[in-house]
């Protein structure tokens, strides 16, 4: 297989499984709070890797923000920014309150009524900016599935 | 190593986030959100209590919660895409 096709197929991979997860983990209820918490673990390390795979991007447009880049690449370097302070919000507030996975570890945090709703609340604000994160590829993920369907 | 550099600026810059939010949070939060510190064993009785009494058992709020986020999801990207293709579609036609 082609070297680009084999990361176009990576990244399909990784971003797709990254989205089904990441809407598991918003429904704890569903999976229950052992794995809910496993889970969202699980996914902080898949979010990471997704990043280092993009960092090239990262940094081409961070470079150029105030001078080359296009506003399109602008906007979508903002809404990731965002993505990222608001991803990394939910996981140290789930941290915070984590009933299953850090005691485990050993781990003390302190769960308290703030972490609860700031929780609560990034989570949906993840979930929002990443369904905008994800129309902003719409084009991609129609090219994707479109070359699959003629081969 | 370039993928490891990468991984590193990633951790230390969430690093500094959650530290940001944590100064902002104990300075902040717990005032503002009113009692402060509770017991983890009565948070979670009077979150369950409430569900319990509001959505009926484990398995159906589980499945309400996947389908409330799955169209929460949709419907913010539908909002984005569906615009985006009309738009494209016209300037195609032209």
């Amino acid at each position: 297989m082609h070297k680009a096709r084999q990361k176009t197929l990576m990244n399909a991979v990784i971003d797709g499984g990254l989205l089904v997860v990441f809407l598991i983990t918003t429904a704890p209820q569903f999976t229950g709070i052992s794995w809910h918490e496993w889970i969202s673990l699980a996914l902080v390390v898949v979010a990471i890797v997704h990043i280092v795979l993009h960092w090239q991007w990262v940094v081409a447009v961070a470079t150029h923000l105030f001078n080359k880049a296009t506003w399109s690449s602008r906007f979508s370097f903002g809404l990731n920014l965002l993505l990222f302070i608001a991803f990394t919000l939910v996981t140290y507030s789930g941290i915070a309150i984590s009933e299953e996975a850090m005691p485990f570890l050993g781990i003390g945090m302190f769960d308290n009524r703030a972490w609860r709703f700031l929780h609560h609340t990034f989570s949906n604000i993840s979930l929002m900016i990443i369904a905008i994160h994800v129309a902003l590829h719409w084009q991609w993920i129609v090219n994707l599935f479109r070359k699959r369907a003629i081969r | 190593m370039n993928f490891l550099k990468a991984a590193l600026i990633i951790v230390v810059c969430a690093g500094a986030i959650a530290w940001i939010g944590n100064a902002v949070v104990s300075q902040v939060g717990d005032a503002s959100l009113g009692r402060g510190e509770r017991t983890l064993a009565s948070a979670h009785d009077e979150s369950h209590h409430h569900h319990q009494h509001h959505h009926g058992n484990g398995a159906d709020r589980g499945l309400s919660e996947l389908l409330k986020s799955t169209l929460l999801f949709s419907g913010v990207a539908a909002a984005v895409i569906i615009p985006s293709v009309i738009v494209q579609r016209k300037k195609r036609l032209r």
